[in-house]
């Protein structure tokens, strides 16, 4: 599905430069549950916004479906973004001045999609991620676990392909991020791709493949999740 | 509906109740200065031309003495103390002087209506003691009435009903009309044409009938919705002079004569002392007008020497009404430039103001506009969505903004004592100055565009 080929990243600050990538390729397929792991400030959240799109590589190629996006205009990316990327950061970023019901029915809005639909969708997405008793609360009054829920319900309002998740239970108690990890899981198994980065191994043993970053290089990139762990 | 997006900004508008007031008073503010000063500004010069091209200021008034100074003496004492008495053949004066194109008298005078009012204070009072002073009160002249105490016991005896029955004869409500009496050189002086019927002809001036021609708002009150003016020609209006027959109504003019009433003047009917005091009494006034109001002062020079030959030093008064109104011109572009300095370097301050507050805003709407662009928003919407936020603090300030500019602007007209005031040059001029403040607002919305969504993200 996605294909990044010497994908680099240099932040030009005034006297010195910082690879924040260096050449970095990656194939990711259709279905895949990938964790990216790595210390910090190896690059990964640079990568996850390369791979969303939120952010342009110095150099490098990226394909999605085959397609290169890099050259694509904005009002393309957007649209990229809004129907087949769902995005769930580790400080949850919905809206304070929004319900919870309101903030997944947001990205539907930038898809045309009605009213009367975008609320159904989004009252049976929060239903599914067991919130259905806080759809009116707005975040401030609700707790990180529940918050991340919104979170992942909204990355799910327009049927993404691919979810792109930074660190989803880093703000979040062990038993919470659990909770938000079996629903990934979930969705997973319903084919949609999964990118996630994490610090926590139990929950990288998990995933089908682990890719290893450090200093904006890829130094492990198995099939086999097994083989890293086994050393 | 609103949409999700635009709920974000509404709410916070709400909640952040100090801010956006901010915003919207120093909308308010600068567009009530703008609007004020604006109009006040434009009004002020529309006033100006008026005034520098009414035929009122492009002619020199020439007066006898007394008038000028006490209207209080005694008519009759007057005409023992002072020689000069001006008439008709007075105008002849301009025949010297080439550069005054018209001459002319005119002398404001009344009409006392009779209609259902009168009647009935006729019937209360002693009617036949009602016109016995009929004549020069204010030292104008009245139209002599046609034998008024016949008139009105023949009203009285045929009864009123008669008169409301006869199809020639119309009332008017007004207890009392102003008009003039004029020679025929007002209205080619004033460019004034009949819309309906005509102007007096040169027999009319020397005739002892009572003929009126109406302006035409007076002409409209005259008449039901759906007539046309024209159906008055040839009617009588009934006054206490007595009858006065129309024999035409003038086209629009946009002046107070549109309310008034025009009577042909003449000093050759009547001889003797009576005629003498009548027209001491008349407050008898020579107008000479010139094309061009730069020859004013050589002509005012000429008429001064002429008058001063024929009657003696210092018994004529010659004015020339335009020094007068050139200074007051003057002034009030002085204070109305003035205002509108003050009030664009107020807008230009609020717009400043307005510009900063939104910028500020926009950088802590940094983290909003990266994860909006996230789940989908283009630039274009983001674009959208706070220009429709400055749009309503705009829309809210330039309303409040024209509450405050219409007092200003009424106090700002008296004060200038301006007779042209248009209410919609405060729209006009608010709308104007709302676009500009809008122009300002553009600056911090394009700040948008070089948010990247992945720097947003790194803001906690
Ligand atoms: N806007 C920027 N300007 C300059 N340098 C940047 C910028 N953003 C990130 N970097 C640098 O790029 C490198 C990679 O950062 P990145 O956020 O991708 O690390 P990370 O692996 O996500 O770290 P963490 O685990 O702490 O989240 C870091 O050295 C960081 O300092
Ligand atoms: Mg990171």
């Amino acid at each position: 599905m996605i294909n990044l080929e010497n994908i680099s990243k240099v932040y030009d600050l005034d006297e010195t430069k910082v690879t924040a990538l260096d050449k970095v390729s990656i194939h990711i397929d259709r279905g895949e549950y990938i964790a990216i792991m790595g210390p910090s400030g190896s690059g990964k959240s640079t990568l996850m916004h390369i791979l969303g799109i939120l952010d342009t590589a110095s150099s490098g190629v990226y394909k999605l479906e085959g397609y290169d996006i890099t050259t694509l205009a904005d009002k393309e990316q957007a649209r990229i973004r809004n129907k087949h990327f769902g995005f769930i950061f580790q400080s949850f970023n919905l809206f304070p001045e929004l319900s919870a019901l309101e903030n997944v029915m947001l990205p539907m809005q930038y898809a045309s999609v009605a009213v009367k639909k975008r609320r159904d969708r989004a009252a049976f997405l929060l239903d599914e991620v067991g919130l259905s008793h806080r759809m009116n609360h707005l975040p401030t009054m609700m707790s990180g676990g529940e918050q991340q829920r919104v979170a992942i319900a909204r990355a799910l309002s327009n049927e993404p392909d691919l979810i792109l998740a930074d660190e989803p239970t880093g703000n979040l108690p062990t038993d919470k991020g659990d909770e938000v990890m079996q629903i990934l899981e979930k969705v997973n198994k319903t084919g949609v791709t999964i990118v996630m980065v994490t610090h926590n191994p139990n929950q990288g043993k998990r995933a089908n493949r682990i890719i290893n970053v450090r200093d904006g290089k890829i130094v492990e990139n198995p099939k086999d999740v097994g083989a890293i762990y086994a050393k | 509906m609103l949409s999700e997006p635009f709920k974000i900004i509404f709410r916070r508008f709400v909640n952040r109740l100090t801010e956006s007031g901010l915003l919207i008073i120093s909308v308010a503010l600068g567009v009530g200065a703008l609007a004020a000063g604006g109009t006040l500004f434009i009004n002020v010069i529309n006033e100006n031309n008026q005034v520098l091209n009414s035929p009122s200021y492009k002619e020199i008034v020439v007066s006898t003495r007394e008038e000028s100074d006490s209207m209080e003496v005694p008519v009759k004492e007057k005409l023992l103390n002072e020689d000069a008495i001006l008439a008709q053949s007075d105008l002849d004066a301009a025949e010297m002087i080439p550069s005054i194109s018209y001459s002319y008298i005119m002398n404001s005078t009344r009409l006392r209506m009779i209609n259902e009012d009168f009647q009935e204070q006729a019937n209360n009072f002693a009617p036949p003691e009602q016109n016995n002073e009929s004549s020069s009160e204010n030292g104008e002249e009245v139209v002599q009435p046609n034998n008024p105490q016949d008139r009105l016991d023949e009203l009285l005896e045929d009864g009123f009903d008669s008169i409301l029955s006869d199809n020639s004869i119309v009332l008017s409500d007004e207890d009392e009309i102003s008009g003039y009496n004029v020679t025929s050189q007002f209205f080619d002086a004033w460019d004034i044409k009949a819309a309906a019927g005509s102007l007096f002809s040169s027999v009319d001036y020397n005739q002892t009938n009572s003929l009126v021609i109406l302006g035409s708002e007076f002409a409209k009150t005259l008449i039901e919705d759906d007539e046309d003016v024209s159906s008055l020609i040839g009617k009588r209006m009934l006054a206490l002079q007595g009858y006065q027959t129309i024999v035409g109504v003038l086209e629009e003019t946009d002046t107070s004569y549109d309310y008034q009433f025009f009577s042909p003047y003449s000093d050759n009917t009547s001889s003797g002392e009576f005629s003498q005091i009548r027209r001491l009494s008349q407050n008898t006034q020579l107008r000479f007008s010139v094309s061009d109001s730069e020859d004013l002062d050589t002509v005012s020079q000429m008429l001064d020497q002429w008058f001063t030959s024929e009657y003696g030093e210092g018994q004529i008064i010659v004015t020339n009404p335009r020094v007068e109104a050139e200074q007051t011109v003057e002034r009030n572009s002085g204070i109305s430039i003035l205002l509108l300095v003050l009030a664009l370097s107020g807008l230009f301050i609020s717009s400043v103001n307005i510009s900063h507050i939104l910028l500020s805003r926009t950088l802590r709407m940094k983290k909003h506009v990266g994860i909006l662009m996230a789940l989908g928003a283009t630039k274009k919407n983001i674009n959208l969505l706070f220009s429709i936020e400055a749009l309503m603090i705009i829309v809210i300030g330039t309303v409040l903004g024209v509450l405050i500019a219409i007092p200003i602007n009424t106090q700002m007209q008296s004060a200038l004592e301006l007779t042209i005031s248009s209410n919609y040059m405060i729209l006009i001029s608010a709308l104007a100055s709302a676009i500009l403040i809008y122009c300002f607002t553009i600056i911090p919305i394009r700040r948008f565009d070089r948010i990247k969504p992945a720097d947003a993200m790194r803001i906690q």
